[in-house]
């Protein structure tokens, strides 16, 4: 009885925890639909004044996918920036492919080795675009690869990008906006990622956005925008960001170098950032890091249970370790607002939920065998539990088109809609399960990163 | 206890439900008339395409027939004069673009200039500079001076004025709110009159240290020889920033120096000093700062040896000195930095 007291209070609170977060993100957002798209970065485009990005690319068996996520970034609108493609030991023929397709040769560059990694074999430079740089390096995994990027690479600001992510034209004039305009403040930005699947994508390009017609996906479209709509929006407001997505972040090299660059964790982007924010805590500076609304990534989500149950499980290690690594910020105030605020909410609400309400949906299925007086508690954590999946994620897709429009199409408006509206009678409950099991390999210490397959997006 | 929880909770829920429910019929509907709406204007913009064109062409607003009555219409040919404000430029295109949106626009952007939401003021404003719209100056100059303001529509007043060669933009470009980034002031500063810019000369030591080091700068890039004095003047300013601003300037406009006023500062403690004074001697090609640039190859920072190899690479036998380093250099430092030169100057795809 205690027990189920315990769980109620808990939903609650968490229940309005985010509504808090909604309701600050309600307006920020709104605050720029319908902003011309093309006028806010004009001045940017034009002066050489932008500054000069490094985008990084790790590449591991990556052969299939990868010219075209090159060739994507070969015509991005931004004046002046370099790619820089790290091959991490690939054992099938990415780098034979990209010396073929970029005509690559081998260039001597002086590598400032500010991060340590494992042994770089050869750097090339494409004859065709004199802007595209390739590393040959020893494996050494994705954190690795990135800090022999940064070392590398040679402008003051670095983006890591994955492989298979689609990058709108514009994304980089709006991320780094905020960058640019701050006069330093700002450190790292990252935009919205959203979900590739149904989207008619070509040549690496987004044409015109779509819906995906399995339900698994469209759910994931939905649990996106609440994620990234409601969560990081009232977060980025008050500074207490502690993720940047990895699928698209933007970083100021200095600030990463000092921090000692990617660590080698199943969630090196998330541990960055929450580096970065303890290391301007300690430096006692007034830096900032910052996320951008719009819709700038797209990347493919896995269509299948298997896949998505292994996604999961690993973002849910990630963010264990993320929080274990620097749980001594966790309520010190020498920490400000992310040890009192980000941390424990990290931990208690986005990492303990699931397994809460995991304990909450077991006593739903013993109080609906058992009858009697207990069936009213069952009513009641259903209730609380609609509220806390269905109807939030329904106030996101709200939210999306009133401030965004980004699915033109009424239809897929009112599938997004309904669908939301399922969410707490299957694909929640999935999901707690999945992170609950996360939590169970965490205890048994399993490492290692679970392959997706990818059937690629672009046609 | 349960019981009425229960019952509190059910009515919360269903109000929600409800709530969203209705939010959802109202945004459809919204959706669906607002998609109604942008395929007429996009099908008048089809129509209009070449109508516009010649407009722009002839001046003939007959061209265009009669305009006021129709929303969508209006909407289609501001898209499209937006859009040809961007492909065709010159003095009488400007002037029929300005004219058509002098005769119908204006009442609809003193409307928006007045909306609640962000967006639609800034779009007004972004309007304004992209139509020519002078009348409406008075109007921005009192949107400037309100309390309300956000830095963003501040910004792009001032960019505006500035573009109009308004009276006042120099007086406000000397108190400029604090929060309007160096980025965008410095965009203000490339577009501004030339004698407006000669005025802040000036004044230069009533500026702050911000808005001399982007005063700098823009006499670098609009290439403004005759300020020639003044650059420098300011490299023996007290104020490292401003030093170096001045070097940069000195080095890229090509303003003849006096190597002994260089040598000193090749020896400066700070290694932002010694990249720029490096950078001087190679774009002026100093020949009696050359043995101390092959010094430099061995600096302690980076980006100072950097430049060092640069530099000797502008000079005739820089190919040669750069060789006999990697050659004879005991510095693997100086070497390295030496071997990279060396294969950018002879790759011919420079980066």
């Amino acid at each position: 009885m205690i027990g189920s007291w315990f769980i109620f209070i808990y939903m609650l609170l968490v229940i309005i925890i985010y509504g808090g977060m909604l309701i600050l993100s309600l307006f920020q957002i709104r605050k720029s639909y319908q902003l011309d798209e093309v006028e806010p970065y004009e001045d940017l485009l034009q002066s050489e004044y932008t500054k000069p990005v490094s985008i990084l690319v790790p590449a591991y068996n990556e052969s299939a996918g990868i010219y075209g996520s090159i060739r994507s970034l070969l015509s991005i609108e931004y004046p002046e920036y370099e790619i820089i493609i790290i091959n991490d030991g690939s054992t099938d023929d990415t780098l034979e492919k990209l010396i073929e397709r970029f005509e690559l040769k081998k260039v001597n560059r002086v590598i400032r080795k500010q991060l340590e990694t494992k042994q770089i074999n050869g750097i090339y430079q494409s004859k065709l675009y004199p802007n595209l740089i390739v590393l040959d390096k020893e494996n050494g995994g994705k954190a690795d690869a990135l800090n022999a990027g940064i070392n590398c690479s040679r402008y003051p600001y670095f983006c890591s990008l994955d492989g298979d992510s689609i990058i709108e034209r514009n994304a980089f004039l709006k991320v780094l906006k905020p960058i640019i305009e701050s006069n330093g403040e700002v450190i790292a930005s990252g935009g919205s990622v959203r979900i590739a699947n149904g989207c008619d994508i070509q040549d690496g390009h987004l044409v015109q956005t779509g819906l995906s017609n399995r339900p698994l996906v469209v759910m994931q479209v939905i649990e996106y925008l609440r994620a990234f709509l409601t969560g990081r929006v009232g977060l980025s407001q008050n500074n207490l960001l502690l993720i940047v997505s990895g699928a698209f972040g933007v970083f100021s090299k200095r600030w990463v170098v000092e921090a000692g660059g990617y660590a080698h964790t199943v969630g090196e982007d998330m541990e960055l950032v929450v580096r970065l924010h303890r290391l301007v805590k300690e430096k006692k500076e007034d830096k900032k890091i910052v996320y951008v609304p719009d819709p700038v990534c797209w990347t493919e989500a896995p269509e299948s249970m298997k896949y998505l149950r292994r996604q999961r499980k690993r973002w849910h290690r990630g963010l264990f370790d993320s929080l274990w690594k620097h749980r001594k910020m966790m309520f010190n105030p020498k920490y400000g607002s992310i040890g009192l605020f980000s941390m424990p909410y990290f931990f208690f609400i986005e990492f303990l939920g699931p397994l809460i309400e995991l304990i909450g949906y077991i006593l739903l299925v013993i109080s609906i065998i058992l009858g009697n007086v207990y069936l009213e508690y069952a009513i009641l954590f259903f209730l609380l539990s609609l509220i806390y999946g269905s109807i939030y994620s329904m106030s996101s897709v709200l939210l999306e088109e009133w401030s965004m429009e980004r699915y033109p199409r009424v239809k897929h408006f009112a599938i997004l809609f309904f669908l939301s509206l399922t969410e707490t009678l299957w694909y929640r409950p999935l999901t707690v399960l999945w992170r609950v099991e996360g939590m169970f390999e965490i205890i048994r210490g399993k490492q290692g990163w679970g392959e997706m397959t990818r059937k690629g997006v672009s046609k | 206890m349960v019981e009425i929880s229960l019952i509190l909770l059910f009515i919360l829920f269903l109000s929600m439900l409800f709530l969203l429910l209705s939010l959802f019929l109202y945004l459809m509907v919204k959706k669906h008339l607002n998609n109604q709406f942008q395929q007429k204007v996009d099908e008048y913009k089809d129509a209009y395409r070449i109508k516009v064109f010649r407009y722009l062409q002839t001046g003939d607003p007959d061209e265009l027939g009669n305009v006021k009555e129709d929303e969508e219409l209006l909407k289609a040919l501001v898209e499209l004069l937006s859009d040809y404000s961007q492909l065709l430029t010159g003095p009488e295109i400007q002037m029929r673009i300005s004219y058509f949106a002098n005769q119908h626009l204006m009442n609809y952007l003193e409307k928006q200039l007045v909306q609640r939401r962000w967006s639609l003021r800034m779009n007004a404003l972004y309007m304004i500079e992209d139509f020519y719209l002078v009348n409406l100056s008075e109007i921005l100059h009192r949107t400037y001076n309100q309390k309300i303001t956000t830095v963003s529509e501040k910004a792009q007043i001032l960019k505006t004025l500035a573009k109009f060669d308004d009276k006042r933009v120099g007086e406000y470009i000397k108190y400029v709110d604090q929060n309007i980034s160096d980025f965008t002031l410095l965009s203000i500063f490339l577009i501004l009159e030339e004698e407006k810019l000669d005025k802040l000369v000036e004044e230069f030591q009533q500026l702050s240290t911000r808005l001399q080091c982007l005063l700098i700068e823009t006499i670098e890039k609009r290439q403004l020889i005759k300020h020639h004095q003044f650059l420098l003047m300011l490299i023996e300013n007290e104020d490292e920033e401003v030093k170096i601003r001045a070097l940069k300037a000195i080095a890229n406009t090509g303003i003849p120096i006096e190597p002994e006023l260089i040598k000193d500062l090749l020896q400066s403690s700070s290694w932002t000093t010694r990249m720029m004074a490096t950078k001087v001697v190679g774009m002026q090609r100093l020949e009696t700062c050359k043995p101390q640039l092959i010094t430099l190859l061995s600096d302690r920072e980076y980006s100072v040896r950097a430049e060092a190899a640069k530099a000797i690479l502008r000079f005739k036998d820089g190919l040669a000195i750069l060789t006999n380093v990697t050659k004879e250099s005991t510095d693997i430092f100086a070497k390295d930095m030496a071997i990279e030169w060396l294969e950018k100057a002879s790759g011919g795809y420079s980066y």
